[in-house]
């Protein structure tokens, strides 16, 4: 008897022990969501991006040739490791990729490790806690988690080895913080509502003003509910909704989190309410989806309900409008569009601004960091590389990338590139902070809890809105 | 007296003698297994203990002391909600899997080949049900336009929103539990043949009905094996996380937040290891009072033949 119990409790223990240790392997290779993959990229300097945009927006750049080595690692073999996140486009091309870097260098393997946004998330600091994180890997915005583990590129942009001759400097300092150079941008992106144009037209509705309001937002989806009959809106980021770009759509400079990353700016929890109702109302008239209905849409732009024909309007980042509308052209659902995100008030500000969508970094303990670099240099660089890629991960920051890539742009991706130029062109962007604290997922979570709560009737949107904000505020005093 | 002269002959022993004693023997073959344990189970055991203590973060870690405890017994509402909603989950999927795999194996006693063809086909969802890709074919049957709500709404009623319903959802999570009753059920079986044929045929003569003898024979006969399986049951049960990550992501409303989806949470999604590290730290006590009450009651009706307890 004693010992069965003893044999009990020690199988008990080593079980539970298991959880933690299976969770990391199982979860990683075996997810299948992708979240809004570029929600992790802010960067804290909303002023260098601005002028970084106005540059862009200039047509005729000087364009300088840039020359490749034409051996790496003195032709001696040697292997480095990729691993970056993304959907399925992003996957293929950047593989081509690949392998047109190991055909013009044939002693370099790159072993590539795609995954998706969530596994690459929960993967990442395992292999931190390992010392043994991929060579070159792909990173948002939120280096200040892994900025020790990082190298600083300054040294090889200055020996030419990643050739920056034609980005600018404001490009440049999106991701230079902390004194470092942490990564190199892949391009840049920005907030959008993806809509169906078909779906819009039937219902009788104007395309969207540059300047509508969640008002408009409103009618619209209740308009295209009733005329389709599908939800008029699909899932709109509600913790960006509601918290970092619908707070800063008040004015005034004011922002959900501070711009360095120590706690809430906001002192009461009002500011979240009026979105929280906006959804509220919505879903009870079924112009949005109910929680199991967003539960069970995946969030790779392939699984939105837009997408799938079963809802005419979202919320997305402007580097995922190509997936989704690839989607629904396969399902046959009509012509999707992009439009901004809508506003508090229609002459107020927009609350969000372009951002630098992720970046290519060298870890540390690399062996090989002057492969690593000629890696990125090849990446960010080359026109053949670049014809491959075509501006998926953002629009790309080398103004001669920009132009080769130009004449083979489709009409979206034209569209694309004129709506990030003109969310660039916002003067009111360089108030908006989009630094993401640690703290952010934890928020999140619990943000989405409330909602779920809000909208079962268990609790009012104040009263929600009051535990996000006491939440978050008890997230920011430890450590 | 034995061991006196085990330990006078063992100075005596050469090397080689003792290389291939019964005990280095089995040493040896087990080597695999306690190397494996040391290496993968005891020492992250240690270590997670340690970092229960700290609040590593993959980077970097200092000792903070009780803090982590601390901060899940006097301010961690989510945490609590969690055991509760586990408990609850425990409760209604473990008697149901139980129950189930006993009536199965209970049918499929009779000693003709065709049962136990079906015994292996029954025991065939235990082998993928805790896999991910069921979990998913989980989520479509149950989804919004899934194969449940077209048969609900078929037979003339209003579709039901599984995954967005607290109530609801946990039904769906037990369900698949349930559906992987294949290794109770071998158990079971095993048990149930152990039972002699004569306490049946006793029965039958004094004029005891299927139902009756089922209640008076099979289950106080089976019982020290169903006490068995729901200890380890009960303790699977608690680990349960492959439903709340992919099914539900923990929702509606935290519903679903098992304690082992919350311990992956706070260690992988909010990189707060240390405190992932005591949340299954207790996680361990939990367990193991739940396991404890289970044989403390199990006095009362655990029935040994030939008073073997104790």
């Amino acid at each position: 008897m004693k010992i069965r119990r003893v044999a009990a409790l020690t199988m008990a223990a080593a079980m539970m022990l298991s959880v933690t240790a299976c969770s990391s392997g199982k979860q990683v290779e075996e997810t299948t969501q992708t979240t809004a993959a570029e929600t992790k990229a802010p960067e804290s300097k909303a002023e260098e991006t601005t002028a970084a945009k106005t540059e862009e927006t200039q047509e005729a750049e000087e364009i300088k040739e840039v020359v490749f080595p034409d051996q790496l690692n003195n032709g001696e073999p040697c292997t480095i490791r990729f691993g970056w996140w993304g959907g399925q486009t992003r996957h293929e091309r950047t593989e081509e990729v690949v392998k047109m870097f190991m055909e013009k260098y044939p002693n370099v393997t790159v072993e590539t490790e795609p995954s998706d946004f969530n596994g690459y998330f929960q993967k990442l600091p395992t292999l931190v806690g390992a010392q043994d994180v991929w060579d070159v890997f792909q990173l948002g915005n939120n280096w200040a988690e892994y900025s020790t583990i990082v190298t600083d590129l300054t040294p090889y942009i200055k020996d030419n080895i990643i050739n920056t001759d034609n980005i600018s400097d404001g490009f440049l300092a999106t991701t230079n913080d902390l004194g470092k150079q942490m990564e190199i941008s892949l391009g840049t992106n920005a907030h959008c509502i993806i809509y169906n144009a078909d779906m819009l037209k039937k219902a009788g509705l104007d395309e969207p003003a540059e300047n509508w309001t969640w008002k408009d937002y409103e009618e619209y989806s209740e308009a295209l509910k009733a005329v389709t009959g599908e939800f008029g809106s699909s899932s709109l980021e509600e913790f960006y909704g509601a918290c970092t770009v619908g707070v800063a759509q008040y004015g005034e400079g004011l922002n959900f989190f501070k711009a360095d990353n120590s706690g809430l700016m906001i002192e009461k929890p009002d500011y979240m309410v009026p979105f929280i109702e906006m959804v509220q109302r919505m879903t009870k008239s079924g112009a949005y989806p109910d929680r199991g209905s967003l539960n069970e849409m995946g969030t790779a732009p392939e699984q939105n309900f837009v997408a799938t024909g079963e809802a005419a309007m979202t919320w997305a980042l402007s580097n995922q409008v190509v997936a989704m509308a690839k989607a629904a052209n396969e399902n046959g659902v009509g012509t999707l569009r992009i439009a901004t995100i809508p506003r508090m008030k229609s002459d107020g500000p927009s609350g969000y601004a372009v951002k630098s969508s992720q970046g290519l970094a060298i870890y540390s303990q690399t062996k090989y960091p002057e492969v690593c670099a000629a890696f990125i240099n090849y990446f960010i660089n080359s026109p053949d590389a670049n014809k491959v890629l075509l501006g998926e991960r953002g629009v790309p920051i080398t103004s001669a990338v920009r132009a080769s890539v130009k004449p083979l742009l489709t009409d979206l991706e034209k569209d694309i590139y004129a709506y990030v130029a003109t969310v660039g062109s916002w003067k009111d962007s360089k108030d908006v902070f989009i630094n993401e604290p640690s703290q952010q997922n934890a928020i999140k979570d619990e943000f989405k809890n409330q909602m779920d709560r809000v909208n079962a009737g268990e609790v009012t949107a104040q009263e929600g809105a009051q535990k996000i904000f006491d939440f978050a505020n008890d997230a920011f005093t430890r450590k | 007296m034995k061991n006196q002269m085990g330990e006078g002959l063992r100075e005596k022993r050469t090397l080689k003698q003792r290389l291939c004693s019964d005990n280095a023997v089995g040493y040896v073959f087990a080597a695999p297994f306690i190397v494996g344990f040391c290496c993968l189970t005891l020492l992250p055991m240690i270590l997670s203990l340690y970092y229960s203590m700290t609040n590593y973060n993959f980077v970097q870690s200092s000792f903070i002391g009780l803090d982590n405890y601390v901060r899940m017994f006097t301010k961690d509402d989510k945490f609590w909600y969690s055991v509760w909603r586990t408990l609850v989950y425990v409760v209604l999927a473990v008697p149901a899997k139980l129950i189930f795999a006993l009536l199965v194996a209970y049918f499929l006693t009779r000693e003709t080949r065709i049962a136990s063809l079906y015994r292996a086909i029954y025991y065939l969802p235990s082998l993928v049900g805790g896999s991910v890709a069921v979990a998913l074919v989980w989520k479509q049957m149950f989804a919004r336009k899934g194969m449940i709500n077209s048969i609900i709404m078929s037979l003339g009623l209003d579709r039901l929103n599984w995954m967005g319903d607290k109530v609801l959802v946990m039904f769906p999570l037990a369900l698949l539990t349930v559906w992987q009753f294949g290794s109770s059920m071998i158990i079971f079986a095993a048990g149930l043949k152990e039972i002699p044929r004569t306490y049946y045929e006793a029965a039958e003569i004094d004029g005891a009905n299927a139902f009756q003898r089922f209640l008076k024979i099979t289950l106080p006969c089976l019982s020290p094996v169903i006490l068995y399986n729901l200890v380890m049951q009960t303790i699977t049960g608690f680990m349960v996380f492959t439903q709340a990550f992919i099914i539900t992501q923990g929702g509606p409303a935290d519903a679903t937040n098992f304690i082992a989806y919350y311990i992956f949470k706070q260690g992988f999604a909010y990189q707060d290891m240390g405190y992932a590290s005591a949340i299954s730290w207790v996680l361990l006590i939990v367990i193991s009072i739940v396991t404890l009450l289970i044989f403390k009651t199990s006095k009362r009706w655990v029935f040994y033949e030939a008073g073997s307890e104790d």
